[in-house]
């Protein structure tokens, strides 16, 4: 649509609340300004637009086309407008996520073959987000299982509590619901996990009085349950206090991420290492809770309930084998988790080139939706500054990316939280690491 | 002439005080930009026109390295004078 005077009068008057008489005398004297630097000092910046600069244009000689006459086209003027850097990048942004991108050096130079590479580019790009059909119904009814196991793992959750009364009234001894607990939960998916989960949160309640009503209630059941024993309110006192040295110690150590402190602590006693996981749950739940308060992405869809249950889905499908290993528990030690199909030669050049490098991703992913027209190297340059840093994500995601070029519309894809020393935009070292993962993940 | 100068000019002419041009002015510039990013073309008559234009890709050799790349498309700002301005300033 073409803009003119008139539109641009009508608009200024509007935002200003200038009169229309004020806005177009200032508008056309705005006009005749510039016309009289150009012609008197050959050049006019404008702030926020760009420059206006005048550019002599040398004599030369020309043929009239019609006549075949030879003429000379005498020197003249001419104007020579460049934008400023902002606007430009600003009216580039559609583009903003394409960069130049090195052919191979064997390939012909011939004007014809180059053509052929550029259509075939050119197909690659575009299609970047096209739908194959039978791709993508593969893909829905995994989307859709998650969804439905969502209930189950939230009954899962609630369950637990209720059984841990239950032990506590016939059996005494808490101790000895870590032996029954798997029988009980023998059925469910992943029984061990579970016992993890259950274990402090009657502790946990007692000592910082949660809103949760379930858990109040189940504590006040179990309060008075261990009133009555004695045993079992030794048992209890004693594992307060040990779960509070250890919530100390893993407080203590959080300042300092380090997977070896927190792994010795867990081999410690079994109920010291019950309490650290509590306590990064909950403190994976602030985070959450802080963070969507902060993220004010329109196209974010964080639902803050079902993340954190489709992670512990996740988590379930993982840690499947008869022990709980925290070592493959991204939340757990903040580290990175990697599909079996990745190719750890690319592990071993991050960790080469980047010795620093912390994967450490805080409390859940983000995740979005890839709608048509998004790209990864767009959520890269939205949610880490630089589109470079696509490849974070898409190493997070090759569960459910199988082509980086070629995504179905509708993939939930998670966004993981990094850690600013791998992500900083400014920083040029973190670029190229991205960059050079780039290159080889291309390659693959 | 920069946007300061400009400013005071237009302040002289119009007698407005500091703070109105300014505002006029930078109302001018953010409603041109936001045309233009809305994909309009500014066409201001016995001016020029401001226009989107899209750069196709391309390929573009290194000539020392004969190294061939891919330059992507982009999205530049392009003013195109009046034919009234040009014949003004030509004959300086």
């Amino acid at each position: 649509m073409r803009i003119t005077l008139q539109d641009l009068i009508d608009q200024v008057a509007e935002q200003t609340g200038a009169t229309k008489k004020l806005s177009e005398d200032f508008l056309r004297e705005f006009l005749a300004v510039i016309e009289n630097a150009l012609e008197k000092e050959g050049i006019a910046k404008i702030k926020g637009l760009g420059t206006f600069k005048l550019q002599p244009v040398e004599e030369r000689k020309s043929v009239n086309v019609q006549t075949g006459e030879e003429m000379i086209i005498p020197s003249h003027n001419k104007i020579s407008f460049t934008s400023e850097k902002e606007l430009k990048a600003a009216i580039n942004k559609p583009y903003s996520h394409l960069e130049t991108y090195i052919l191979s050096k064997e390939g012909p130079v011939d004007s014809g073959e180059p053509e052929d590479e550029n259509e075939n580019e050119n197909e690659n790009e575009e299609e970047e987000y096209e739908v194959p059909v039978t791709v993508e119904e593969e893909l829905q009814p995994e989307v859709i299982e998650e969804k439905e196991l969502l209930p189950e793992i939230i009954e899962n959750e609630e369950e637990p509590l209720s059984i841990v009364t239950e032990r506590e009234e016939s059996e005494p001894e808490i101790t000895q619901i870590v032996d029954s607990q798997p029988e009980i939960t023998g059925e469910e998916t992943k029984p061990l996990t579970e016992v993890i989960e259950e274990k402090p949160l009657p502790e946990v309640v007692e000592k910082e009085e949660s809103n949760h009503s379930l858990i109040e209630e189940n504590e006040q059941g179990e309060q008075g349950e261990s009133c009555k024993n004695k045993k079992s309110c030794k048992w209890l006192i004693t594992l307060i206090i040990l779960s509070l040295i250890a919530l100390l110690i893993w407080l203590w150590c959080s300042d300092y991420p380090k997977l070896k402190l927190t792994e010795d602590e867990g081999i410690k006693t079994e109920d010291i290492q019950v309490a650290p996981t509590d306590e990064i749950d909950e403190i994976d739940e602030n985070v959450d809770n802080d963070t969507i308060d902060i993220n004010q992405f329109s196209q974010v869809e964080i639902i803050d309930e079902t993340a954190e249950n489709a992670y512990v889905f996740e988590e379930g499908a993982t840690v499947d084998s008869t022990t709980p290993n925290p070592n493959r528990n991204p939340e757990f030690e903040g580290e990175y988790m990697f599909d079996s199909q990745f190719d750890f030669k690319l592990l071993d050049f991050m960790q080469a080139n980047h010795p620093y490098m912390k994967l450490i991703t805080y409390g859940t992913p983000r995740e979005v939706e890839l709608a048509a027209g998004r790209r990864l190297t767009l959520l890269a340059l939205e949610y880490y500054g630089h589109k470079h840093f696509w490849v974070y994500i898409y190493l997070y995601n090759t569960d459910v990316i199988k082509n980086p070029n070629n995504i179905p519309v509708g993939t939930m894809v998670k966004v993981p939280r990094l850690d600013k020393s791998l992500v900083d935009p400014n920083n040029e070292a973190c670029v190229n690491v991205a960059q050079e993962i780039q290159r080889i993940l291309l390659k693959m | 002439m920069n946007t300061k100068e400009l400013i005071t000019e237009l302040k002289n002419r119009l007698n407005l005080d500091e703070d109105k041009a300014c505002m006029l002015f930078d109302s001018t510039i953010k409603t041109i930009e936001k045309e233009l990013l809305n994909n309009n073309s500014v066409n201001i008559q016995g001016f020029g026109t401001f226009e989107v234009r899209k750069k196709e890709e391309r390929i573009s050799v290194n000539p020392a390295t004969r190294q061939r790349m891919l330059i992507p498309p982009k999205l530049t700002l392009a003013f195109k004078p009046s034919a009234t301005l040009k014949e003004r300033i030509k004959s300086n």
